[in-house]
């Protein structure tokens, strides 16, 4: 298989998840880099920063919903608008607890979305993802 | 000279038509003149001047009573003064005023009779026809179901019927010793006035309104008022013809609806506001609960998938259940807000109870040395003792954590009384947020608005459902960087 490295981000205020996903995100050898967000305000800055350096930029990146300040989906607009003059190389994935389906009906209407991960992200789920995304 | 003296007096026989007769009732001849033969549209050639040739024209009803006043006449020699009626030659009925004396005739020594008759049928038809017409205006007026009025240009009742008397309780006498504005309600007299002032300068035909009366019995009704202005020949005003009806049914009909109208609402804006704190919970368990419960099942699951080490795993779940403590603490809390049945107030004192808030937060107080001033202008309320005490606590910390560093801090406190209300007014100059993005997030529950803030995101959750609970509103006013303030309805005044 001819596979590359992949930068995978998370954005999430809650440091419990941080932490089991950098473990479990490391434990496949896939993975070049994983940048990690605590907040939406701190991924915007980064991603802005490197518009143009794509090795830099997170190959997949996972968007928790429910976050102080600028939750999920305000970071989600602003990226799209970013993309209105250069669009980036990103996919893009929600990462919540929340299966409400005003939530979920909101996600259906972005078509720039990947998927909607409902948490816990288990093993078996990230192991199918980057499956699927590899084979591409 | 006699002869213009006769000339005279036949001008003004022709001109009112008034015919001259003369009976030699002793041998029965009878003489007219001209007009009498105009009166009685009859042709002198067919005439033969015989009594019983007037006898005929006369109006059978009438012809027994004349010849008894003829008969009454001679005998005492009175003055014969009477109306009858006569027929002419097509058979119409035509009205005659008759007037007769006897007069001593020089020629042949003994008394004649002399009389007139005038045609008086036009002004006896315009007569009947004023009759008629009071007859109708009595039916149309008296009888009528609906109150009905003359009233004068200066407000007095100048006649009522008798619906409006029943209508208003008086009786038509006392009614006349009243004016409309004395019985008017106080409310609803300058639209009144107004009304009659636009009908005078002749701005308006007519006017209808709603407005309502005193009744004697001190009662109010609602009428539906219609005037108009009776004027003379010369457009100069007489008097109002007003029309009254009951539409007290209809008002109290309308009322009924608008209050089941407002209880409807009433309830839809509770279910809104159910439905609202649903969806609130709904939140809370999606983010604050499912989060550290799938956090938990992540830790044992990687645990066994040697993904970490024990001490990392117990680290991790130690933290997942201290914040899920946490948040059942807070959702035990506001349920507790929510659901508690009975709320007991008591008379509290907002200046010890601002005091008490101090001193619980004296730490940092200490440490920030905010400049406090306070204005209690309504210094006790009726309140639930732990509420009124969350709310303060709950402002003034907010407050000491969301200052801006480089600034003294300033709180102002104040409360008053406006429109039925105590209202509690609380503001600072510290970070305020951004209402047109945050409005929302400000009383949601586990919701910082300021990064770098160790916020817990419970208490303005807590505070607005505190004052909602007990029937309140807390509105934010606030520009980031401006600093905030809160307006909050508190309580309605008790009487």
């Amino acid at each position: 298989m001819n596979t590359k490295l992949l930068n995978i981000g998370y954005v999430d205020d809650d440091v419990v998840f941080q932490v089991l996903i950098k473990r479990l995100t490391k434990h496949f050898n896939l993975v070049k880099n994983i940048i990690q967000f605590y907040n939406a305000k701190d991924a915007l800055n980064f991603l802005n920063k490197n518009i143009d350096n794509h090795d830099k930029l997170p190959d997949l990146l996972f968007v928790d919903l429910n976050m102080p300040v600028m939750d999920g989906w305000d970071l989600v607009d602003e990226l799209i608008n970013i993309e209105n003059n250069k669009p980036l190389p990103i996919k893009i994935y929600i990462c919540s607890s929340s299966e409400s389906l005003k939530d979920k009906e909101k996600f259906k209407k972005y078509s720039r979305l990947e998927q909607y991960v409902v948490k816990p992200l288990t093993k078996n789920t990230m192991e199918k993802l980057l499956h699927d995304v590899t084979l591409h | 000279m006699q002869n213009k003296r006769y000339i005279k007096n036949r001008f003004a026989l022709d001109s009112a038509l008034v015919g001259v007769w003369e009976w030699d009732y002793e041998t029965n001849s009878l003489s007219w003149d001209d007009n009498m033969f105009k009166v009685y549209d009859a042709d002198p050639n067919e005439f033969d001047g015989a009594y019983n040739a007037w006898a005929s024209r006369v109006h059978p009803a009438d012809i027994d009573t004349q010849v008894k006043l003829l008969q009454t006449c001679i005998d005492n020699n009175s003055i014969f003064d009477t109306e009858f009626r006569i027929f002419d030659s097509k058979g119409n009925i035509k009205y005659i005023i008759a007037k007769a004396k006897l007069f001593y005739d020089t020629d042949l020594k003994r008394n004649v009779m002399l009389g007139t008759n005038w045609d008086v049928t036009n002004f006896k038809q315009k007569d009947i026809e004023y009759q008629e017409s009071l007859k109708k205006f009595e039916i149309i007026f008296h009888k009528a179901p609906i109150g009905k009025a003359l009233v004068s240009l200066q407000g007095k009742w100048l006649d009522v019927n008798d619906s409006l008397c029943k209508y208003l309780g008086y009786s038509k006498d006392e009614l006349l010793k009243l004016s409309f504005q004395e019985i008017t309600h106080p409310d609803d007299l300058n639209e009144d006035l107004n009304n009659v002032n636009d009908l005078l300068e002749g701005k308006i035909e007519d006017y209808s309104m709603e407005k309502r009366y005193v009744k004697k019995d001190g009662k109010i009704v609602w009428s539906m008022l219609n005037v108009s202005l009776m004027r003379d020949h010369d457009n100069k005003p007489l008097y109002f013809i007003s029309q009254i009806s009951d539409i007290d049914n209809v008002k109290v009909l309308n009322n009924t609806l608008e209050e089941k109208n407002n209880k409807l609402e009433e309830i839809s804006k509770d279910l809104e506001f159910k439905v609202e704190q649903l969806e609130e919970f709904s939140r809370i368990v999606a983010h604050n609960l499912r989060g550290p419960s799938s956090n938990i099942i992540n830790t044992i699951s990687f645990y066994h998938s040697k993904l970490i080490d024990e001490k990392e795993a117990f680290e991790l779940l130690g933290i997942s259940s201290e914040a899920l403590a946490s948040t059942l603490a807070n959702l035990n809390q506001i349920l507790f807000v929510r659901l508690k049945d009975e709320i007991p107030s008591e008379e509290i004192e907002f200046q010890s109870i601002w005091d008490k808030a101090k001193k619980l937060l004296f730490q940092q107080i200490k440490e920030t040395k905010p400049n406090i001033s306070f204005n209690f202008k309504i210094a006790k309320v009726e309140y639930f003792l732990p509420y009124i005490e969350s709310i303060f606590y709950n402002l003034l910390s907010n407050s000491l954590k969301y200052r801006k560093k480089d600034i003294q801090l300033e709180i102002n406190v104040e409360t008053y009384q406006e429109d039925g209300w105590v209202y509690l007014i609380y503001q600072d100059n510290g970070l305020g947020i951004d209402l047109e993005k945050h409005s929302k997030k400000l009383f949601q529950f586990s919701q910082t608005i300021h990064s770098g803030f160790k916020g817990t995101g419970v208490g303005m959750f807590i505070t607005k459902a505190q004052v909602e609970r007990l029937g309140g509103t807390i509105t934010p006013i606030s520009e980031l960087g401006k600093g905030l303030k809160y307006i909050i309805k508190l309580v309605r005044i008790k009487l």
